[in-house]
């Protein structure tokens, strides 16, 4: 195999450069997934510094663990992973639970999430981060990811009613944004 | 994956997988920044290990060479060494009456004093048995003894025993009997002038045949769960379990257990809350819960006397929470739920015991053991209460293999 690499080089071309330490293949397989990956971590990070930083860790992962991916499952799909590990951990290692729970909050309960379709991708980006870490996490994890409860809990060490709660909780301060969005100014 | 019911949802999916960003130049430098320092600490670990292992293996030699050393100037067997004093060199086989000893020391000093003309001093019976139970019981004096054997004996014991006083102490019927031993056992002279107390103190077998090396045992106890110091609060908690000890040394094992262990009175934080849109309702308190744990304790035990023992070690535990109140889970309804305190299932704790072998096959032992990470897991309510697997256990073993060497403590 040719040990040129150049950015239209193949997925295998670049995992097997980057398996040999190339920079170069390093440099285009970073290039190419960029976009699809930072969109991962921007919606469990709150700012995109913070993303740009959860997702570099991941590349880091990705390319000292490059040898064990088995060819089973879309490469991409095994590196999404690896970044989604990484930015849960991020969070794991920021919050604490305790902090985001406001237990004498009683805010209107009914919720909608009507609007949600009048935004665009960067809006939808936006409102997300502001959501509290573990709340965001869940949210992601249930709405985005497409996880389970059982699963979630598992992967945040949670109880399921916990990660219940954070969804509902989601849905909630999501209605408020929305709703501030959409008032007319006075 | 999925389609999510909620439309508004499922837009909110596809807009954000689908969604790229513009790839950033300066990501990139950032990233290969991080990959350099990579590389850079991975070379420092291969070196790193690289000495690690050098210096480990320079001092596992060096302590081989000096054991080697040591036990060459010191434990090296020598040709025809006695054994020393108080000591029985040879375990006998099966069960085998003593005789008397031919023409010893002590028998020449009877003889000499002109006391075996008429008959033999009494021997005592020193025999294993097919289960190698070490005895040692006196006879009746042989029919015919006669004279004044208390002055004879201490005539010889002056010969032969350092401690004169303790010879004054002997009494009838067992006092300045002679004992008689058959080849191969050897007995320090010192021996054979001493009445049945001292004997049993004196005689130690040389040999730990007595005690097998490898033992398995079956474990039933009663533990007392402390799940609050401050003010004091317990719990019971029985256990049942398997022991396997293996002696690596005269005096010390490695013993690993495996143990179920049930212990209730655990309070948990438990919230119930409703989830209906128009306002919910909740409810916040703490519930009692019984927690299951799967203990494998590894421990160094130590046999300071032939039916005591003290050991020490680390106890890894897998936790398992059993919810008191099953029923007031599935009473919540579709519009509630139930939030609880979650617990770590993997803990490890430290324990320190004692060990007493009343019997070759029963064991009794007492410990306590400490957890040494909180078991509470999820920091979700405002508890700041910490739990611990802490424990006073009472055990009874049963040790599939006897051990005989109980037995010379009671005899």
């Amino acid at each position: 195999m040719s040990k040129i690499y150049h950015p239209g080089s193949t997925d295998e071309k670049l995992r097997q450069g980057c398996l040999r330490q190339h920079p170069l293949a390093q440099k285009y397989l970073y290039e190419r997934y960029f976009g699809r990956l930072l969109g991962i971590a921007m919606r469990y990070t709150s700012d995109r510094e913070e993303a740009l930083s959860v997702l570099n860790q991941a590349f880091l992962k990705i390319f000292s663990n490059i040898n064990q991916y088995s060819g089973a499952g879309s490469f991409i799909g095994w590196m999404a992973k690896i970044v989604l590990h990484t930015a849960i951990d991020h969070v794991r290692s920021q919050v604490t639970y305790r902090r985001v729970m406001d237990f004498h909050a009683e805010a209107d309960n009914r919720v909608s999430n009507e609007g949600l379709s009048q935004l665009q991708a960067e809006d939808l980006f936006r409102i997300i981060q502001q959501l509290p870490p573990a709340t965001r996490t869940v949210f992601n994890l249930y709405v985005i990811d497409g996880y389970k409860h059982s699963e979630i809990a598992e992967m945040l060490n949670i109880d399921e009613g916990t990660s219940k709660w954070h969804l509902f909780q989601a849905r909630r301060l999501l209605q408020q944004r929305l709703r501030c969005l959409y008032e007319p100014a006075f | 994956m999925e389609a999510l019911p909620d439309k508004e949802e499922q837009y909110v999916r596809e807009q954000l997988m689908q969604y790229e960003f513009p790839f950033d130049e300066a990501a990139w430098e950032a990233m290969e920044v991080l990959l350099v320092e990579a590389r850079q600490r991975a070379r420092k670990r291969r070196v790193a290990i690289l000495r690690y292992a050098g210096l480990v293996l320079f001092v596992i030699s060096g302590a081989a060479a000096a054991l080697l050393v040591l036990w060459a100037i010191f434990f090296k067997p020598r040709k025809n060494a006695l054994p020393k004093s108080g000591e029985i060199a040879v375990v006998y086989p099966l069960r085998q009456q003593v005789g008397d000893l031919p023409s010893s020391r002590s028998e020449n000093h009877l003889r000499e004093a002109g006391l075996l003309a008429s008959g033999k001093p009494s021997a005592r019976e020193v025999c294993c048995s097919t289960e190698q139970n070490l005895t040692v019981s006196a006879t009746n004096q042989a029919p015919g003894f006669q004279g004044n054997l208390a002055a004879v004996s201490s005539k010889v014991a002056a010969d032969f025993a350092p401690e004169p006083a303790k010879e004054e102490e002997n009494q009838a019927p067992l006092e300045g009997v002679a004992l008689s031993l058959p080849l191969p056992m050897r007995v320090a002279p010192s021996l054979l002038w001493l009445n049945r107390d001292e004997l049993i103190h004196q005689v130690r077998p040389c040999s730990w045949d007595f005690s097998p090396r490898l033992e398995h045992a079956l474990t039933l106890g009663l533990g007392a769960s402390i799940w609050q110091w401050n003010p004091l609060a317990v719990s019971p908690a029985p256990l049942v379990g398997y022991l396997i000890r293996y002696r690596f040394s005269t005096h010390t094992s490695l013993q690993a257990e495996f143990q179920v262990k049930s212990s209730s009175g655990y309070p948990l934080y438990v919230r119930e809350e409703g989830l209906s849109f128009g306002g919910g309702s909740r409810q916040q308190g703490k519930e009692i819960h019984s927690l299951l744990f799967f203990e494998a304790p590894v421990c160094i035990h130590h046999r300071y006397r032939t039916n005591q023992a003290v050991f020490l070690g680390i106890r890894p535990s897998y936790n398992i929470l059993i919810p008191a109140q099953m029923l007031q889970s599935s009473a919540v309804s579709q519009n509630e739920h139930l939030l609880r305190e979650k617990i770590n299932s993997l803990d490890v704790g430290i324990g320190l015991g004692w060990e007493w072998r009343m019997h070759p096959h029963w064991a009794f032992d007492a410990r306590l053991t400490h957890g040494l990470l909180n078991l509470v897991s999820e920091d979700f309510f405002h508890g700041v209460d910490r739990l611990y697997n802490v424990d006073l256990q009472l055990s009874v073993r049963y040790f599939l293999t006897p051990d005989k060497r109980t037995l010379i403590s009671r005899l």
